[in-house]
């Protein structure tokens, strides 16, 4: 279900460890943005108002780390970008300010346009 | 010739490409069954400009401890085998693509211009998929199941994109 406590205007981070993940001219790849085969969700942190070097160390610490892997950077996406493919971003601490974006198609290859989309209108950052 | 010679024989076109032990016997493994399934079409020019072993090595590469992201399902030699029989089954006037496993287990072929023109093929065991933006606004996606024939809207969908 969507969460209207996160406003449009709000900035969502999605982590990238893999170098596959970013393009070589340096745009975010669609891959990067697909849901979890796992969960079908894709996980993300609401870094509104954070300085960039800040939002590093949040991946850092919270993905990163887990995983013993570096972080890369991260695809910078708006919420109202996400709700206009029709998905759902919701609140879901802990950790502080994770999120989670929801309701994904079913086929994969549905999923891959609207993650195209989604990749369309991301920046990215790097650490 | 011996289709033992054959393997050797071409194995030698990619002796650089795999780097660990591992990958190389995955890599021969892979040669083995392309031979085994595909021997008139390697036997007639095989290399498509590399991307058949960069097959290999993205299968490899993603079914390496943590090669495929933390949720990444495994890529399955079905799932090689039907990359193979997409290249084979490829317009030679088409850009040459880029492949990679996804965490899906699929292998993907990427067509990509800029972020409004991509266009993914992939396959995942006999299953078919197709994802692109052809520009202006305008998505298209689809599957099927996967016969070793290219879906002709597929096609048409990447020569659009490549003009």
């Amino acid at each position: 279900m969507d969460d209207p406590a996160i406003l449009d205007s709000e900035h969502l981070a999605h982590f990238i460890l893999e170098q596959n993940k970013i393009r070589g001219d340096g745009t975010v790849h669609h891959r990067a943005l697909m849901p979890s085969t796992k969960t079908g969700n894709k996980s993300v942190f609401r870094v509104d108002g954070l300085d960039d070097h800040v939002v590093c160390d949040l991946g850092r610490k919270e993905v990163g780390q887990p995983q013993g892997r570096p972080i890369l950077g991260w695809a910078d996406l708006v919420a109202l970008d996400v709700r206009e493919q029709k998905l759902n971003v919701r609140s879901d601490e802990p950790p502080s300010r994770h999120a989670l974006i929801e309701g994904w198609p079913p086929a994969i290859e549905d999923q891959r346009t609207v993650a195209m989309v989604l990749a369309q209108r991301a920046s990215l950052k790097r650490c | 010739m011996t289709a033992v010679a054959r393997l050797d024989s071409y194995s030698r076109h990619y002796p650089a490409s795999f780097g660990s032990s591992a990958v190389s016997d995955e890599s021969f493994r892979v040669l083995k069954l392309v031979h085994e399934r595909f021997d008139a079409s390697v036997t007639r020019g095989v290399a498509k400009d590399g991307v058949l072993s960069r097959i290999v090595e993205a299968r490899a590469g993603a079914n390496a401890d943590g090669g495929n992201g933390d949720d990444g399902i495994p890529v399955s030699l079905a799932t090689v085998e039907a990359a193979i029989k997409l290249l084979f089954a490829m317009p030679s006037e088409l850009p040459t693509p880029e492949v990679a496993a996804e965490a899906t287990g699929e292998i993907s072929f990427e067509w990509y211009r800029d972020p409004r023109h991509v266009f993914v093929l992939s396959v995942e065991n006999s299953i078919i998929r197709w994802s692109g933006l052809l520009g202006s606004g305008t998505r298209v996606s689809g599957s099927e199941p996967f016969s070793g024939a290219i879906p002709v809207l597929a096609i048409e969908a990447i020569r659009r994109m490549n003009t």
